[in-house]
């Protein structure tokens, strides 16, 4: 019971950061139907943001907004340089493109920092344990579900309160409609990848945390991870982003703990399985993506 | 049609012998007249090709987003390998292999054909699930199924270490037990090109190149993409695999890295750069990120050097041309540099075009099929979305000699009847039954193949196909599946319409009144008992749409068929209609001659307001 | 005369011998620049890059030229074979090859034993095969994993877990870690899978072993650096106190850019960088000389000792010829090299070398142990 407490604890700690990218890549997914295998992009240039400043000697809290502005940032640069230009193209055009933007960003690190790592200190309590009835909560953990609560709830807020926020549902629900509504693509669009740039600035923050590490690929598995729980939530949807996040961090840990020695590499593929049979067997079930063409 | 051999046959063969010239040509000179790493890079080009082009096989007939055929090449490089390597050096790298693999050797070509048979199975699976999924153009769930075939086999390989050697050194041939000389790759490449352009021009390849276009409007002429989407990925997935074979034997040693992520986008990246819909565009594609690689990994080499520009000469110019070449098609560019270009069609639409095209004839009469008496009826139709109701009880019939109209308000269900009929929507309750037959909830191809052929209220044609090759597409799916049916030619039907002096452009080049014409001959190409038109005369003039009362009643009797259609236009619905049902609300509230129809107090309450005149009343 | 690297090492750059004359024997490097090889090739060419002018500065191997030339290899295998080609037609007598063996095994496919390769960084043990000319110049994982279970017995630890990933390196260091403890008569009480590189989080793992019995006396891994530091402060999080040992990955990823976190930490590694050792030498010369330290002195170190190898096989031939270099090679004994002193016995392409172990003391290395 306490063993089945604790990998639920850890589970939800993992799969809060993934549910952040999952939310990013889902909102982006709502207005313009694109898959964004570069919201990684977002991770890396955060990571290299925290390793320049945290060279001059800043502390960690300077850094967190830092990367919340450059995460933000460079959604918008990404936006502008590539996404705007595909925006009403086959998903085919869209997803190869966000793949040329993560070759793109990748390749300027390499080129202007070099292709190895760099590391930078962790925040000091970052492995500061609390134990609860025998159950290990790290301080990190319950961090991160709180900050992640916190965000999720001003998301809710943003979304539901905000006119910016009925744009961006009204155009996820039916992007044409809500066009010929009247709503300003360009604004909703741009507003999503901040909202997006946001939402993964902070989960670059508790990533790089305990990462710690700067490489041109930092981006790479966070955004497996978001893309994975975005797909199991059904891709366009916030909510759905949100569990699926919260699903992967669980499976992770119940394989993790479970499967037998030498298949623990396989859990990624494992995962990846099951979506894919989801989408077999079951792609009624995954509303957004199958929402019927209009005849 | 299918009786063209220049066109379908002799065409492809001698385009694929230049276009293969052409590039060996090419490679041969370069390799002439420099080191011995240009055979390298000739080698590993060629056998890209071999790749790309198997690639294009699928995605550029299908139109489906595929990132998984190289975990499909890893499959069969790993097969090939294990087959072929020495069971001595097996000892040394893999001496736990299951299966007692480590002791079989198979000579290449045999261990080839293994990994064929292997790679096909796997080919089955997927494509069973691609298909299970509704794969169509820019269909996620085949990104993503394919996506995770990829995954999974990398994984696999990275930890069944038994078999694979694992993450980092993976298996190899002893040294200089490798792939020598080039004569296999170029046979193998000649034939992947000879398959690739042939099966463009089979049934099945032109049949996978509609749905491409259009899955819904394939699928209301008859055409089920499944069969052609699987034939096309095992086609495809045969040439990936022996480009596959050959790029382990080239290189002599795979790993799980190999058959990645990378290679995969390097290979898209050639498929769009040139062009998926041909093949001369992918190996232009191949060619040109080729030399564009190549000329970065030689800008930023220890032959070049500037002291100021050192920054930049550097590690990862390949990738920013990689990442730009892909950025830069898909903005600028996304068909690709050829999009579906090919030699000998290119050659052959010049010949065409110097030849005066002659005006069309009168539509000749073709011997006109029995007159039929069936019937079509669709019998207390109901069907309700989440909470509210379009249909209630609605019933209609048709018989096979009438055109029939169907009005109603806006909203009053005439669109959701013929999504009914066309099974594209499956009513809560009611039958639909054309001919005897029971159509009810039956897939809209299966629909088309029992006689009903509906129309699109916003114009689905098979926009890069040509005109002619629209209709041809339609007749291709009657020939099987209404071989019964006697039906009139392609060339009669186009003119028929007036639009066989088009026939050579593209359909999305037409305009508007054109383009709605071709729609209602490429439904009539499939030999329908009834052709079900929603909206023919939308965004016509009035003239045009007059004229189109003829175009319709013509083609129907060319194809004695039945019709039942749907406007906006009453000039055009009483000029043309037998009888008319009226709907309101979901409910049909009045049946009759137009006149009755026009004089129908419930009809008018109907339409208060709004203008249901007789055509000349002012 | 021979060749005498203290007096190579000490040479100023401002202050030349008139420049050699003779025929060059040039030296190719496949070196992986733009992949996760670049941790120990980026250094390993700089360095090589230094050294070669150094020798050169000193009026070559006696009046020959060295002239070294750099591909990057790119992380891919077909970039891979075809700068190994171009190394070839450029006529190289011998090649330094990049530390993973999926670039090491199709360089070889091109070499086909007619040039010497000498793996720089790499310890993979498959990698070595004198009859092919290929050549590791570092110690292989063999080596290195039974020296870590060596240290680790002396120490009298007598239990231990692994942490290990199906596969070479990741997986056969633990391997062999657990044969030679086990053997020596040590416990592995637990191995614990994971995925290298890419795992940042081993909560699961670390409750795991907080409800072992007793705490292992160590955990033996080949992880990267920063995945042994959120280990360690993970367990440490559970109340788990034990030592960490892992391989030389540990110093190659960053190791003593993490502070505090891996304080305490021993692993294997190439040299240690005594005061006045060559690999000091060297490393403080190149700073001198460039405004930079190398990322990795022990990777410099090893380039050097790449070409003191092939300059060894040159002096004993007097050839050019790679097949004639590349045969004296494999026979090399006590080649004075910037990391020590290099044999390769009888049949293998292994180098005899002394495995040092560090213990990370106040964020520096401190040597803990000398193996062989």
């Amino acid at each position: 019971m306490t063993e089945l407490l604790q990998q639920l604890v850890d589970g939800i700690g993992r799969g809060s950061i993934y549910a952040l990218l999952a939310l990013g890549i889902a909102v982006i997914f709502g207005v313009m139907h694109l898959v964004n295998f570069a919201h990684g992009e977002l991770i890396t240039v955060s990571a290299y943001v925290g390793y320049g400043l945290f060279t001059l000697g800043l502390h960690w809290w300077a850094l967190v907004p830092a990367i919340l502005a450059s995460s933000m940032l460079t959604a918008l640069g990404i936006e502008f340089a590539a996404f705007r230009w595909v925006r009403n193209s086959s998903d085919f055009t869209m997803v190869l493109t966000s793949f040329g933007v993560h070759f793109v960003v990748q390749a300027l690190f390499i080129m202007g920092v070099s292709a190895n790592r760099r590391a930078f200190a962790r925040p000091s309590w970052l492995f500061e344990t609390v134990s609860v009835g025998g159950v290990n909560l790290e301080v990190y953990d319950l961090v991160v579900i709180g900050v992640t609560l916190l965000t999720l709830a001003g998301t809710v807020w943003l979304v539901r309160r905000t006119m910016f926020g009925m744009t961006l549902r009204a155009a996820a629900d039916d992007f044409e409609a809500a066009r010929l509504m009247g709503v300003r693509s360009n604004r909703v669009i741009r507003g999503a990848f901040v909202l997006s740039g946001a939402l993964a600035g902070v989960a670059a923050v508790f990533w790089l945390m305990r990462t710690g590490q700067a490489d041109p690929t930092a981006g790479l598995t966070p955004m497996l991870k978001g893309v994975l729980a975005a797909l199991i939530g059904g891709l366009g949807s916030l909510g759905g982003a949100v569990v699926g996040g919260l699903a992967l961090g669980l499976v992770e840990v119940l394989l993790i703990s479970r499967l037998p020695d030498g298949v623990v590499g396989l859990t990624d593929g494992m995962v990846f399985l099951c979506i894919a049979l989801l989408f077999v067997f079951r792609p009624q079930g995954i509303v957004t993506i199958r929402r019927a063409e209009r005849v | 049609m299918s009786g063209d051999p220049v066109r379908h046959v002799l065409g492809p063969i001698l385009g694929s012998v230049a276009l293969f010239g052409l590039l060996v040509g090419g490679a041969l000179a370069y390799t002439a007249t420099g080191g011995a790493a240009r055979d390298d890079l000739v080698t590993q080009m060629l056998i890209n090709g071999i790749m790309v082009v198997g690639i294009g096989v699928y995605v550029g007939n299908t139109g489906v987003m595929s990132f998984g055929h190289i975990g499909f090449g890893a499959i069969a490089g790993y097969t090939f390998a294990v087959l072929a390597i020495s069971p001595e050096r097996k000892a040394q790298i893999i001496p736990d292999a299951p299966f007692g693999l480590a002791d079989v050797s198979l000579p290449p070509a045999v261990a080839v054909l293994v990994a064929i048979g292997v790679t096909l199975v796997a080919a089955v699976v997927i494509g069973l699930g691609l298909t299970r999924s509704g794969a169509r153009t820019g269909a996620i769930s085949a990104a993503v199924i394919t996506l995770a075939l990829l995954f999974v086999v990398h994984e696999v390989a990275r930890n069944w270490t038994d078999l694979t050697g694992g993450g980092r050194s993976g298996i190899s041939f002893s040294l200089g037990n490798k792939l020598e000389g080039r004569t296999w790759i170029y046979v193998l490449l000649f034939a992947s090109i000879l398959v690739a352009r042939l099966f463009r021009q089979t049934r099945i390849g032109r049949l996978a190149q509609a749905a491409r276009e259009d899955d819904l409007a394939a699928r209301a002429v008859g055409i089920d993409p499944a069969t052609q989407q699987m034939v096309a990925l095992a086609l495809s997935v045969v040439i990936v695999a022996v480009g596959s074979a050959l790029r382990v034997y080239a290189l002599g040693v795979i790993t799980p890295r190999f058959f990645f992520f990378e290679y995969t986008l390097i290979t898209l990246a050639m498929l769009i750069v040139g062009g998926r819909n041909s093949v001369t565009g992918a190996l232009l594609g191949v060619v040109v990120m080729t030399i564009g690689l190549e000329a970065m990994r030689y800008v930023a080499g220890p032959d070049v050097n500037v002291a100021a520009l050192d920054w930049l000469l550097r590690d990862g110019l390949t990738g920013i041309f990689l990442g730009g070449a892909m950025l830069g098609f898909m903005i600028f560019r996304s068909s690709g540099l050829l999009d579906d270009w090919e030699l000998d069609a290119w050659l052959r639409r010049r010949r065409r075009r110097r030849r005066s095209a002659r005006p069309d004839a009168a539509p000749p009469a073709g011997e006109l099929p029995p007159p039929q008496v069936n019937s079509l009826a669709t019998s207390d139709v109901t069907v309700d979305f989440g909470g509210f109701r379009a249909l209630e009880g609605a019933h209609v019939e048709v018989r096979g000699d009438e055109v029939v109209g169907l009005i109603g308000p806006n909203g009053a269900g005439k669109t959701t009847l013929l999504n009914v009929m066309g099974g594209v929507v499956t009513p809560t309750s009611g039958r639909c039954i054309a001919a005897g037959r029971d159509l009810t909830g039956a897939s809209a191809h299966a629909v088309a193949r029992g006689g009903l052929v509906r129309t699109f209220q916003n114009l689905r044609l098979f926009g890069s196909l040509t005109v002619q090759e629209n209709v041809e597409a339609a007749a291709l799916m009657a020939e099987r599946h209404r071989a019964e049916r006697p039906g009139p030619d392609v060339e009669s039907l186009l003119r028929g319409v007036g639009i066989w002096e088009h026939r050579h452009r593209r359909a999305r080049e037409l305009d508007y009144g054109n383009a709605r014409r071709l729609e209602l001959v490429r439904a009539a190409a499939a030999r329908p008992d009834f052709l079900l038109l929603d909206e023919p005369t939308s965004g016509m003039s009035d003239a045009e749409s007059l004229e189109m009362i003829d175009r319709v009643r013509t083609t129907a009797a060319a194809v004695g068929a039945g019709v039942l259609v749907i406007d906006h236009d009453l000039n055009f619905i009483i000029g043309i209609c037998d009888r008319v049902f009226t709907l309101d609300q979901g409910k049909i509230i009045a049946v009759g001659t137009p006149a009755e129809i026009q004089a129908n107090p419930l009809v008018q309450a109907a339409y208060l307001g709004s203008d249901l005149r007789t055509p000349g009343e002012t | 005369m021979g060749f005498d690297i203290d007096a190579v090492l000490a040479a100023d750059l401002n202050d030349c011998a008139p420049a050699p004359t003779g025929d060059p024997l040039k030296i190719g490097f496949a070196a992986d620049l733009s992949d996760l090889g670049g941790f120990a090739d980026a250094p390993a060419s700089q360095a090589a890059g230094y050294f070669i002018d150094l020798i050169n500065c000193t009026g070559g191997v006696n009046g020959t030229p060295l002239e070294l030339t750099i591909q990057n290899i790119e992380g891919d295998p077909d970039v891979t074979q075809r700068a190994a080609q171009d190394l070839l037609d450029a006529g190289v007598s011998a090649i330094l090859g990049p530390p993973f063996p999926d670039f090491g095994f199709p360089l070889l496919q091109v070499t086909a034993g007619q040039v010497p390769v000498l793996f720089v960084a790499s310890t993979e043990p498959t990698l070595s095969d004198p009859a092919q000319l290929a050549f590791l110049v570092a110690f292989d994982d063999t080596a290195q994993a039974s020296a870590a279970a060596e240290f680790a017995l002396d120490q009298g630890w007598t239990t231990a877990a692994t942490f290990s990933s199906p596969g070479p390196y990741f997986g056969y260091n633990p391997e062999i870690f657990t044969e030679v403890f086990e053997a020596g008569g040590g416990t592995v009480i637990a191995d614990y899978n994971y995925v290298p590189i890419e795992d940042v989080d081993f909560s699961s793992q670390a409750n795991e072993m907080a409800n072992l019995d007793a705490p292992p006396d160590v955990v033996y891994s080949a992880m990267l650096a920063f995945q042994a530091a959120i280990l360690r402060g993970q367990l440490d999080g559970v109340g788990v106190e034990t030592r960490f040992l892992i391989t030389d990955a540990f110093e190659a990823t960053g190791g003593y850019a993490e502070g505090e976190a891996v304080e305490g930490f021993y692993h294997t590694t190439h040299s240690f960088p005594a005061p006045g050792s060559r690999v000091v030498i060297l490393d403080e010369g190149f700073e001198a000389t460039t405004g930079a330290a190398l990322e990795n002195p022990s990777f410099g170190g090893l380039a050097a000792d790449a070409i003191a190898m092939v300059i060894d096989a040159f002096l004993r031939t007097g050839s050019h010829d790679p097949a004639v270099i590349g045969a004296a090679i494999a026979e090399a004994q006590g080649v004075e090299g910037v990391t020590g002193v290099l044999s390769y016995p009888g049949g293998s392409g292994s180098p005899e070398k002394p495995v040092y172990v560090h213990q990370v003391v106040d964020g520096q290395p401190s040597l803990a142990a000398t193996i062989g």
